[in-house]
């Protein structure tokens, strides 16, 4: 046996050497996704605010890529409708990485509905940057330096308070107007831009995933003139329908009503406050008509949304 | 797949290292073939049959050449001298048109998928010039993966096959995996069968200081790729992109920022290249050495791409300089320019060929031909003007091997280097002109101001330059024959170990990656 292991005494250096890096690599993330949020909590956008919120008091969850936490402001859906909301959205977060921060939502919450943001579905071009984003988001899942890891420049952040006032929005103010003024949700009959098997599978995953726990699913896209085109709705209508979820398209259900000289943040890629009051207006309308939400306004149990609100639009008035 | 990547690093070569040492001695290289297989496909898909189909031809020619230096029985030796000298000319005449076809065949696939549609373009201008009505059609061709580099690889094969330096591989899968082997196929090293391919077919019993050896270059090629050159590419983009908003040392910077980018990005990637190979026992060609150390720019093409600048002087260079009507021409002009000159006058043409190769080979466009050529005039002006520069150099009693003079050679390569480099990534030349002009006009803008609002704000600037002082550092020992990957590994557990993660984490957390930098593709593989 003691020959044995001497003779493999590199493998046990080697495990011991992952071992010692695994523990670094897990505090360096502990760190780095701390120094995620901002110190004011009014503009405190970071996912890890998410836990900040009571067990089992959030209804519905809008989940997704930079185009969620730019375009869906929850407390407005508490101050119009009494239903409770959160975005979590990541920038550039795929698909895959979206099924396992439901996994570690479900833990702590219930939401009754899930709004599913899949602007991500085409992020990546070829085969091996999907399968890469595939192993990325389960590093990730073990290891969220991989995610945070510029976070580590903002040491200014250390002990900045879990607390989001906005739930997970972004407020952003400036505006810059999107170049051209063509329909970018023309009919081109180009056919379909299918969506990678791998993709189309982990969205199944992900849908699954929430059924199981009791959550409504709709699937979402938000108004973005950078990516968005007819084709790709085409294919995700039909994903949902194999799905058998909602579709949302908010690219056409807002597009008469989306200004991209006044509505965006950067060009036509994000909204501003202006945009995200359309999208949220038009999902509370959806949500509160669709759905069976609780209005928990008169609950003593969620003051916390009323000082929130009360916090939120003292800082619109000042816009 | 792109090397800096999870799917390579932890998916491919966590699979890929067990499975080699788990395997038998005797085939673990089908590990190393079936890995590779799987590399191709993921990167190219259907496109990855174009490989197997060049490599049987490749093989089927490499085994009649050798079959026919070397009869089954042998040659009888009874024969009478003439007749022997008659079968050997045949032979070499066989072997000629052997190795035409082959040639014919890889470059010819090369042509077709990356210089087809320059050509139809150039031919169509001709046309419309002589007033033809004829037009070659463009078509949408793709390329696969790192064709550029296992073309030169498969020639040299069977050039060296046919010149005796090395026996044919019987065995179709073994010469597939010396052109297909994953590390090479994206960016090369460009491989030569007498150095790779037999290591390829042996199987290599685990090594640990190699194997420590071989993570230590793909950290260190991580760095270079994922920290400093990726970091740097929206910056020259932008720059590059612009360039008529901008003048004087701002387009400099960019210029020198660019040459920074393209050496951190193809050396870090053949690291990461070499480094793969010695997980699995294997090593590779040296392709980088201290470049920018070099004294003339024939120095610099023997640090820089120093494969392929042996495969072009190997196959292009000597075959043409030492060509018989060549070697005539300096015998008959000895009398007329002297010894000096028709020693230089066979190597012109042959400099010519081989610079004109090493542009086109780079892209299918006029400003890559053009940065050959650029090449050629300095190697040539350099070896026209030597001797009246040496003339020059004494009557003005500078020492040419004192150290103010080693250090003017190489900031004037680096200078010519930097004007080659802005040819090889301007747009075309007419944008590589202006920009060159516009390095003399007064700037417009100061450059910590361009450096903020074109994508390399301050605390992207620092880590550029501390990286940029560390790769010196790094290169400076290396020039000193010190190597520190030898000293890391002797030190003491503890530091050695602190050394590593501390690499590690250095990559991950300071890595241009992730969401505010854009997917940089590996430039040369891009050839």
């Amino acid at each position: 046996m003691r020959a044995f292991f001497k003779s493999r005494a590199w493998l046990i250096r080697m495990l011991a050497f992952l071992l010692v890096l695994s523990a670094v690599l897990s505090g360096l993330s502990c760190l780095a996704a701390n120094l995620g949020r901002n110190r004011n909590p009014l503009y405190n956008y970071s996912t890890t605010s998410f836990f900040a919120e009571p067990r089992d008091s959030i209804d519905v969850l809008a989940i997704g890529t930079s185009n969620v936490y730019s375009s869906v402001e929850p407390l407005e859906w508490w101050h119009n409708y009494g239903f409770t909301g959160f975005t979590w959205g990541e920038a550039s977060q795929r698909i895959f990485e979206t099924y396992e921060y439901l996994k570690r939502i479900y833990a702590v919450q219930s939401p009754r509905v899930v709004l599913l943001e899949i602007g991500d579905l085409y992020r990546d071009d070829t085969r091996a940057e999907v399968l890469d984003s595939l192993l990325k988001s389960r590093i990730a899942a073990v290891f969220p330096i991989v995610t945070y890891h510029r976070n580590l420049g903002k040491l200014s952040n250390l002990g900045a308070p879990l607390h989001s006032v906005t739930k997970g929005y972004l407020l952003r103010t400036q505006t810059v107007s999107a170049a051209g003024s063509g329909d970018y949700m023309a009919d081109t009959s180009a056919g379909k831009a299918a969506v990678n098997a791998l993709c189309a599978h982990e969205l199944a995953r992900c849908v699954a995933l929430c059924r199981a726990h009791g959550s409504q699913v709709v699937l979402l896209s938000i108004p973005d003139r950078s990516s968005w085109n007819d084709d790709r709705h085409t294919a995700v209508a039909a994903l949902a329908e194999q799905l058998n979820t909602p579709y949302l398209d908010l690219n056409l259900a807002l597009r008469d009503k989306i200004d991209w000289k006044q509505d965006t943040a950067d060009g036509g890629v994000h909204l501003n406050y202006r945009g995200a009051q359309k999208v949220t207006d038009y999902l509370g309308a959806y949500l509160a008509e669709t759905y069976p939400l609780p209005d928990h306004r008169s609950d003593t149990a969620f003051r916390a949304w009323d000082s929130d609100w009360t916090l939120f639009s003292r800082k619109l008035q000042t816009l | 797949m792109q090397y800096n990547s999870w799917l390579y690093l932890v998916g491919f070569l966590g699979c890929l290292i067990p499975l080699y040492y788990l395997t038998p001695l005797r085939c673990r290289w089908w590990v190393l073939l079936a890995g590779s297989a799987v590399f191709y496909g993921i990167t190219c898909g259907w496109l990855t049959a174009v490989l197997p189909v060049t490599a049987a031809a490749i093989w089927a020619a490499a085994l009649q050449i050798d079959r026919n230096l070397n009869p089954p029985g042998g040659r009888d030796p009874k024969l009478p001298r003439e007749e022997r000298r008659r079968l050997r000319a045949l032979t070499e005449r066989r072997n000629r048109r052997v190795l035409a076809a082959a040639c014919i065949l890889a470059f010819g696939v090369l042509w077709c998928v990356k210089y087809f549609n320059f050509a139809g373009v150039n031919l169509n201008r001709l046309f419309a010039a002589l007033r033809l009505s004829a037009r070659i059609p463009r078509l949408r061709l793709l390329m696969p993966l790192g064709i550029s580099f296992y073309t030169l690889s498969a020639v040299s094969y069977v050039a060296d096959v046919a010149r005796g330096t090395c026996r044919a591989q019987r065995h179709y899968g073994k010469l597939l995996l010396f052109l297909m082997f994953f590390p090479v196929v994206t960016e090369g090293p460009i491989s030569r069968y007498g150095q790779l391919g037999e290591q390829l077919a042996q199987g290599h019993t685990f090594d640990y200081r190699r194997f420590c050896a071989g993570w230590q270059l793909i950290l260190w090629g991580l760095f270079q790729k994922v920290v400093l050159a990726d970091r740097l590419d929206r910056f020259t983009g932008n720059l590059f992109s612009h360039y008529r908003t901008y003048s004087g040392g701002v387009i400099a910077l960019a210029i020198l920022l660019y040459t920074f980018q393209l050496y951190m990005d193809f050396s870090g990637c053949v690291d990461i290249a070499r480094g793969s190979a010695e997980l699995f026992g294997i090593r590779l060609a040296e392709n980088f050495r201290r470049p920018f150390f070099a004294v003339s720019v024939n120095d610099f093409w023997r640090r820089w791409h120093i494969t392929l600048g042996a495969w072009l002087r190997d196959y292009i260079f000597y075959p043409l300089s030492m060509s018989k009507p060549l070697q005539a021409l300096s015998r008959r002009s000895r009398k007329a320019v002297g010894a000096y000159y028709a020693a230089v006058l066979p190597a012109l043409p042959a400099l010519l060929g081989v610079w004109a190769a090493n542009g086109i080979w780079h892209g299918a466009a006029w400003k890559y031909v053009v940065y050959g050529l650029y090449y050629f005039a300095l190697t040539a002006a350099g070896m026209i003007f030597e001797p009246a520069f040496a003339r020059v150099c004494g009557g003005l009693r500078i020492d040419r091997n004192g150290r103010g003079f080693h250090l003017f050679r190489i900031l004037r390569t680096f200078v010519l280097v930097n004007i080659g480099m802005l040819i090889f990534r301007a747009d075309n030349l007419t944008a590589a002109g202006t920009m060159l002009r516009s390095v003399f006009r007064p700037g417009t803008a100061s450059a910590a101001h361009v450096l903020r609002t074109q994508g390399l704000p301050p605390e992207q600037a620092v880590i550029v330059a501390v990286g940029a002082a560390v790769v010196f550092a790094v290169s400076l020992c290396r020039e000193k024959n010190i190597s520190l990957g030898a000293r890391i590994a002797q030190t003491p557990l503890p530091v050695r170990w602190g050394v590593y993660i501390a690499a590690v984490v250095l990559v991950i957390a300071a890595g241009a990656y992730g969401p505010g930098f854009g997917k940089v593709d590996f430039i040369y593989a891009q050839f």
